[in-house]
């Protein structure tokens, strides 16, 4: 199971220069970091993988057990993507089991599969709070358990730790490091060293050249 | 089919917190319609008054009816008046009624008229309801004032004692809406024609009076009377309300264009105005719709929604503006009194199902319109407007 960027140029509308020149990377089940500067273009990367943002040329293809083609597509989005944002972007106005219980229903995943995520990430006595109500560090884990409620084969994390205590980084790097499946595509875009120790497969984007 | 109701309830649940936290967006999306289709409603209620009103003067049989009037010479009226005891019309098949009447060279007078033409009727016309004598009275009679038929001959009125009196059995009768154009008198005398026959096998003047059938035009019948009068070579003199009647259809069609551009207008202000209003939620919509494009819902799913959403404020508004109207408006119309009280027609209950749809039509399209602004936000790619 892959996710390959093939010959993926991008660049911002309105803007001459190219965040992507035929980049070329493939990506595998297991966990893959991407670290570098602040706009080298990591979010661009998980967005452009995610199918958020077309490639400008190239293609970004999914190859997936009975699912294989170019990314982008709503049913692609529903069933197969979870995807932590820098700002999380939770449902404001839904409480935390409502924001974990939607994507799980919009993923055509069981409900009774989702909530558990709550109890692993040490949150689920948070369930009927609205975000706003919740600290960062609470958002962040909600919206990484709203993220792998949908039982995902691609789980993009922008971020997932920025200006989080060693408490709470320390949750998200237990369940990234023990929890999630096998079968799963999973790419953080960091620059916490905290998180450099789950994997060796990391993608340095300050020389664009993998470094492991 | 769980996620098909979610996001349907999440984005209403939305709906409603941000209709609660800026209700002056609601508000206007239901006041505009509202006080628009208020507006329409009347002035459609006054046209369809109006309308109605032009149709109950275009079904009246003297609107409609046709007098035709040929004098007949002394050469030919004995010839002439034996034909017309047949009367055979070749324009009958055209008319549901089709009355021939013969004017006397006489005058009459009453005690109430001065004078009056004499009519020669061969049938009973069906258009005047003749007088009946009143128990005890004596029959209306013309009492001819001298015999034999010279011209300028007179008669005098029923109820007048005339001495040396030659009694015919006559009617008196107001002059009817038919013969207005044809005569300036108050009244007429009606009289059997075999009665008058020495009269007029000297001379008389051949009334016709035609109601064409429903489904033929009054232009019509006029037009087939004129074609026929040149074949024959006979000097008709034709009087109709074709000239009115053409002016009443140039009305319709024109009240017609007034109601559809109404519904044009209509459309058009209530796209500018809720389309600027979407303009102004648009930055708070487009994330929303943004966030939940990244969790896969389709851009359509979100298109319906906000259809729905200004569907159901500006029909409510619609629907209050129809309640009013059929409601309030009747209401206050009846209660005006004297002076004050609208002599114009106003039919509310007139305005017909084709109006409404006109005024729901107009009421979609600025709903529809005014989605416009959101589309181009709809278009760009999820991953540009989320941070």
């Amino acid at each position: 199971m892959n996710l390959d960027f093939l010959q993926v140029s991008y660049h911002y509308p309105g803007r001459k220069e190219l965040v992507f020149d035929s980049f070329s990377q493939s990506f595998s089940e297991g966990v893959s970091l991407l670290k570098g500067y602040s706009g080298c273009g990591k979010s661009t990367l998980l967005r452009l993988a995610a199918g958020l943002l077309p490639p400008g040329s190239g293609e970004v293809r999914a190859n997936f057990p009975n699912l294989a083609g170019a990314v982008g597509s709503a049913a692609f989005l529903r069933r197969e993507v979870g995807f932590v944002f820098q700002q999380l972007n939770l449902l404001p106005l839904a409480s935390v089991r409502r924001n974990i219980t939607l994507a799980a229903q919009l993923a055509g995943c069981s409900v009774d599969n989702a909530l558990p995520w709550l109890e692993r990430l040490g949150i689920a006595e948070l369930a009927e709070h609205k975000p706003t109500q919740l600290s960062g560090g609470q958002q962040q884990r909600a919206a990484l358990a709203r993220a792998l409620a949908k039982k995902p084969r691609l789980l993009l994390l922008d971020e997932p730790t920025s200006g989080l205590d060693d408490g709470n980084t320390e949750i998200i790097k237990s369940v990234l490091a023990n929890d999630l499946p096998a079968d799963l595509i999973c790419i953080i875009a960091t620059h916490d060293a905290r998180l450099l120790s789950l994997s060796h497969d990391i993608l340095d984007f300050n020389s664009r050249l993998p470094v492991a | 089919m769980t996620s098909l109701i979610s996001i349907p309830a999440y984005l209403w649940r939305n709906t409603l917190r941000r209709w609660l936290e800026n209700p002056a967006s609601p508000a206007t999306k239901f006041l505009v319609p509202f006080l628009f289709g208020l507006l329409a409603l009347l002035v459609l209620g006054l046209l369809r008054g109006v309308e109605a009103e032009l149709k109950t003067q275009l079904t009246r049989s003297d609107l409609r009816s046709i007098s035709v009037s040929e004098f007949v010479t002394a050469e030919q009226a004995e010839n002439r008046y034996y034909t017309a005891l047949e009367h055979s019309s070749p324009w009958a098949d055209w008319c549901k009624s089709n009355d021939l009447l013969l004017q006397a060279p006489l005058s009459a007078s009453s005690r109430f008229f001065d004078r009056m033409p004499v009519i020669a009727y061969i049938a009973p016309p069906s258009f005047i309801p003749l007088p009946e004598s009143k128990p005890g009275e004596p029959r209306p009679a013309l009492i001819l004032s001298s015999l034999p038929y010279t011209e300028n001959f007179a008669a005098k009125g029923d109820f007048i004692e005339v001495a040396e009196a030659y009694r015919i059995p006559a009617g008196l009768a107001p002059m009817p809406s038919e013969f207005a154009t044809v005569f300036q008198t108050k009244a007429i005398a009606l009289v059997p024609a075999e009665m008058l026959e020495l009269a007029l096998t000297r001379a008389h003047t051949r009334l016709q009076i035609l109601i064409p059938r429903d489904d033929v035009s009054p232009q019509r019948l006029e037009s087939l009377i004129r074609m026929h009068a040149e074949a024959e070579d006979n000097d008709l003199r034709i009087f109709s309300a074709q000239a009115i009647l053409e002016q009443l259809d140039q009305i319709t069609r024109r009240q017609e264009l007034a109601r559809v551009l109404l519904g044009l207008g209509i459309a058009i202000i209530l796209s500018l105005i809720l389309g600027s209003l979407s303009l102004l939620e648009f930055r708070q919509e487009i994330y929303l719709f943004a966030l939940l494009r990244s969790f896969g819902v389709r851009r359509i799913n979100l298109i319906i929604h906000y259809l729905l959403e200004t569907t159901l404020v500006t029909f409510s508004g619609g629907l209050a503006a129809i309640w009013v109207t059929r409601q309030i408006i009747p209401y206050l119309i009846s209660r005006q009194e004297g002076a004050t009280k609208l002599t114009i027609p106003f039919s509310i209950d007139a305005v017909s199902a084709s109006d409404f749809a006109i005024l729901g039509t107009a009421l979609f399209a600025g709903v529809v319109l005014s989605a416009l602004p959101l589309l181009p936000g709809l278009r760009r790619p999820a991953g540009l407007m989320l941070p």
